[in-house]
């Protein structure tokens, strides 16, 4: 009773199987006997494993990209938009001063 | 990871609650975060119109990240498909595995069987006991079995549900591959499915279908197994079937090869299949005599029996567009219902077959009342819908109805509607009114019958007032009274009925009657004529029967109405059943515009006749001399 619980919990969790065969599966392991079901308890557990490596690895590069888009981000923020700030600022500098100079010579 | 991996069992299982394979935050939420995250550096640049020129570089960087992760979920998602994979064929293998040991006794060790690799299992089965052997595969499906030595491959492994169907299409298939000329039984057959096999001889590639679990059903049955399979030469290139059941055409059949026995006489056989149902059917008159299910549910199959007994049974011409109904489409229409099975039909029971053309597109549906088929309806522009007859199940009348009109027509032996004299005489010119009340006698054998004749047929006019014109309708205020014999009122014919009043009706129902061997008299009640006769029953007891403008009437039960048992029983006196049969004029109906009181007068009734065209007779009888089995 105890294996055949943990079976269908098992069944429940599958992250492959879809829900109509998951209703196949119900339905036939009720009948099936208890040496039986517990290969089929193998079975899930084998798949449960395999996808949790699937799902580290697929996080594993997830963190790479992510700290990749982090330094992006950093690069924008602290780097290359300053820089833009400062040179837009030297350039109105720029213009004042030569306004400046062309007002004077009117003067003279 | 491919589908052909093989994992390596965990050593115990995980606990619950630690991460669960289903789901993965940042699987989630990547593609979000990055959205986000460019949408917050996009408005940092906008407010700095000197850093415009950043956008575009932005956007590079961002799709470089964009097609980073796609390959990345590219990759995920293929390890997750490929897991699937692997996980089905684990499950099947493990499903497989559990069906083969059902079959061959769970005492049975299975071993381990490599890929590309099978393994042999002997066992017995059937009555008297015959060895089989079984070639399994890696998955534990069958890839073929040997009966008594014989070989059978399966074109693609079958299942272990799917051996008892297989070795019996199968022993039966060996016997009758006999019969191809040059056959040697060391040549193996092959099987596609569980019921076609197929062996080439001489390069001449021959099919065996076996009829057990094909439609040809009942219609093959022979003691001798051989020769319930048909054998045909396979020409040309053959289509795979597609999931339905039309199989035959889709194939390239040159000929019917083998002396199958397709019974053509005309006697009823009974087929049983494991207490589930019953069929009765006449094969050589190709219809559905009677059909019923003794209990519980029957499966598609023998349903299909039925079905196809029905399409054999609905002629061609009834169909409109020419639509016929194949054994094909039968089957498939059975397919349709509730996963196949259906239910016991009882006595009063109304069930409905609903059929389907092979292309799926809905045709009609049959009714069934009890086990007997009350009516076949097909659908279309007119619709028509043709009623049997309950007692000999044969198609009684057709009612077409399309465009605000609805048309009632009989039904004639070979399937045909009746139309009246003067169009049948159309198509055939050689018709009299003789053979045409030779025609309608052998057709209106039963008293519903005789009720749609007198409603399809009869048109109820006034006799002509004028004695010089006497076949100009007249009207209810002004008209005379001329007696037509048969063979006018059947000429007279006004939009496919026949024109007449009430002893028109009477004496053509008469003179049909006469044909079919029957006296009966032509009653006069006052302002009213009746064609009635009365029959003595073994009990002694008297039943009086009428057919006029009121329809059929026994006892004064008439048809279409609720029976009054009482009646039903029958009377003492002749008197008294004629006396019933009148009771209904006590009303008005069609010819009698008003009611009348009649009832027979000191034993003695008026009967009438038409010696000759034109002139009446009329003679006072006794009653009793109405009884036609004194």
């Amino acid at each position: 009773m105890k294996s055949l619980k943990r079976l269908i919990g098992l069944i429940q969790k599958s992250p492959t199987l879809s829900k109509e065969r998951k209703g196949h599966l119900y339905d036939a392991v009720e009948n099936l006997p208890p040496e039986r079901s517990l290969d089929l308890v193998d079975i899930f557990l084998v798949e449960r494993n395999e996808m949790k490596k699937i799902d580290d690895d697929y996080q594993i590069s997830l963190k790479a990209l992510e700290q990749e888009m982090l330094g992006l981000v950093d690069d924008f923020e602290h780097r290359m938009l300053p820089d833009a700030a400062k040179k837009a600022e030297k350039k109105t500098k720029k213009a004042d001063l030569k306004s400046a100079e062309k007002i004077l010579k009117q003067i003279d | 990871m491919g589908a052909g991996e093989k994992f390596e069992k965990p050593e115990k299982p995980q606990e619950k609650g630690k991460t669960s394979p289903e789901k993965s935050v940042i699987v989630d939420d990547f593609e979000q975060f990055l959205l986000e995250t460019k949408k917050r550096i996009e408005e940092k640049i906008q407010k700095n119109p000197d850093a415009k020129r950043l956008m575009g570089l932005l956007d590079k960087k961002i799709a470089g990240i964009q097609e980073k992760y796609a390959v990345i979920k590219e990759k995920y998602d293929e390890q997750k498909d490929g897991l699937r994979a692997v996980v089905e064929v684990m499950l099947s293998r493990f499903e497989n595995q559990t069906d083969l040991l059902a079959l061959l006794g769970k005492d049975q060790e299975l071993p381990e069987i490599p890929e590309g690799e099978s393994r042999f299992f002997m066992f017995y089965t059937g009555k008297p006991a015959q060895p089989v052997e079984l070639q399994v595969n890696s998955l534990f499906q069958m890839e073929g079995m040997s009966i008594e030595g014989k070989k059978i491959n399966f074109r693609k492994p079958l299942n272990a549900k799917s051996f008892q169907s297989a070795f019996d299409n199968g022993k039966i298939a060996l016997l009758a591959a006999r019969k191809i000329p040059g056959f040697q039984p060391d040549v193996p057959l092959v099987a596609e499915g569980t019921s076609r096999f197929f062996v080439t001889v001489k390069n001449v590639q021959y099919e065996i279908v076996s009829a057990e679990t094909l439609y040809a059903g009942p219609r093959f049955s022979s003691d001798d197994p051989a020769e319930r399979a048909k054998i045909f030469i396979v020409e040309g290139e053959e289509k795979q079937k597609e999931g339905g059941i039309d199989v035959v055409k889709k194939r390239q059949l040159k000929k019917l090869y083998s002396s199958v026995t397709e019974k053509k006489s005309s006697t009823t056989e009974t087929v049983e299949g494991d207490d589930d149902f019953t069929i009765e059917y006449k094969s050589g008159m190709n219809t559905v005599d009677r059909s019923h299910y003794h209990e519980g549910l029957c499966d598609a199959q023998s349903l299909s029996l039925v079905g196809a007994g029905i399409a054999d049974h609905v002629d061609r011409t009834m169909l409109p567009n020419g639509m016929y109904i194949s054994v094909s489409s039968v089957l498939f229409m059975t397919e349709q219902m509730d996963e196949g099975k259906m239910r016991k039909v009882g006595d009063k029971e109304i069930r409905s077959i609903f059929m389907f053309s092979s292309d799926k597109k809905p045709l009609g549906r049959v009714s069934y009342q009890g086990g007997k088929i009350d009516f076949i309806s097909f659908l279309g522009d007119p619709k028509k819908t043709v009623f049997y007859d309950p007692d000999d199940q044969r198609p009684m009348y057709s009612v077409t109805e399309g465009k605000g009109v609805k048309i009632k027509r009989l039904i004639g032996l070979n399937g045909e509607e009746v139309a009246d004299y003067q169009t049948e005489k159309k198509k055939n010119p050689k018709l009299t009114t003789q053979t045409y009340l030779w025609m309608l006698s052998a057709i209106l054998n039963t008293p519903k019958k005789w009720q749609i004749f007198v409603e399809q047929f009869m048109q109820y006019v006034y006799d002509s007032e004028d004695p010089d014109s006497p076949l100009t309708p007249g009207t209810k205020e002004k008209h005379g009274d001329y007696w037509q014999s048969p063979d006018e009122t059947l000429q007279r014919v006004k939009n496919g009925q026949c024109l007449g009043d009430c002893d028109d009706y009477a004496f053509l129902i008469q003179a049909i009657m006469q044909k079919q061997g029957r006296k009966t008299y032509i009653v006069a009640v006052p302002n009213h004529a009746i064609c009635a006769w009365i029959e003595k029953k073994p009990n002694g007891k008297y039943d009086a029967f009428s057919v006029c403008t009121f329809g059929y009437d026994r006892n004064g039960n008439r048809l279409g109405e609720l029976p009054d048992p009482t009646k039903e029983a029958g009377y003492d006196t002749p008197e008294q059943a004629l006396n019933a049969v009148f009771k209904k004029y006590e009303k008005p109906g069609l010819g009698v515009d008003e009611a009348i009181h009649y009832r027979v007068e000191k034993g003695y009734v008026e009967i009438l006749s038409i010696p000759k065209k034109g002139k009446g007779q009329a003679q006072m009888v006794r009653v009793e001399d109405l009884v036609i089995n004194p």
